[in-house]
């Protein structure tokens, strides 16, 4: 099932760079989410905020 | 060459269940990760990262790397971290070559896919997990 959304015709045309030869709107939205989705995954996983280096992991340990 | 992490949960476990010798000597092995990053069995992938984990006596320890980093993490934070995905991945679907993979692609019909993928890897991170 199909809907409509409103976006700006500026948003439009950028969304229309996106795309490949043959693909709708959806199908190139649908790409673009998958990939964000895929990054996201993988910051997610790859975070190393907090994170401790060799030298201060045996550190910690000697205390 | 990559660069090897700890979480503060992995290192404050390391001191809790070893001592500081072993400790280190585990320290030892994870940094020539460093050096050899292709060490370790491949558990699964997540877009470019790699799930992997390496033994040391009858333990194994889990790291994920994207090629620069290497983050090595306790065995419950990879398993939230699983669970994550999960919700995350409501609408993804699994890449089954030889290798599975987390990939995400639309397809509802596929979820199920992925949900068995992450059960089939958080039944890999056994009891001698760390």
């Amino acid at each position: 099932m199909n809907t409509t959304i409103a976006i700006p015709n500026e948003l439009r045309d950028q969304l229309k760079e996106f795309g490949n030869k043959g693909e709708t709107y959806g199908d190139i939205l649908e790409r673009l989410l998958n990939s964000a989705k895929q990054r996201q995954l993988q910051e997610l996983l790859m975070d190393t905020k907090d994170c401790l280096t060799v030298e201060e992991a045996r550190k910690r340990l000697k205390r | 060459m990559a660069k090897v992490v700890f979480t503060e949960f992995f290192v404050k476990e390391l001191k809790k269940k070893f001592s500081e010798q072993e400790g280190n000597k585990i320290l030892d092995l994870l940094e020539s990760l460093e050096e050899n990053p292709h060490k370790g069995k491949e558990l699964t992938t997540v877009g470019k990262a790699v799930i992997k984990e390496i033994k040391y006596g009858n333990y194994r320890f889990y790291f994920v790397t994207d090629g620069y980093k290497i983050k090595v993490l306790k065995i419950s934070e990879l398993h939230d971290l699983m669970i994550k995905f999960v919700r995350m991945s409501r609408t993804s679907v699994l890449d089954h070559d030889q290798k599975s993979s987390i990939s995400d692609m639309s397809n509802k019909k596929d979820q199920q896919k992925t949900i068995d993928e992450i059960k089939r890897v958080l039944t890999l991170l056994g009891e001698e997990g760390f």
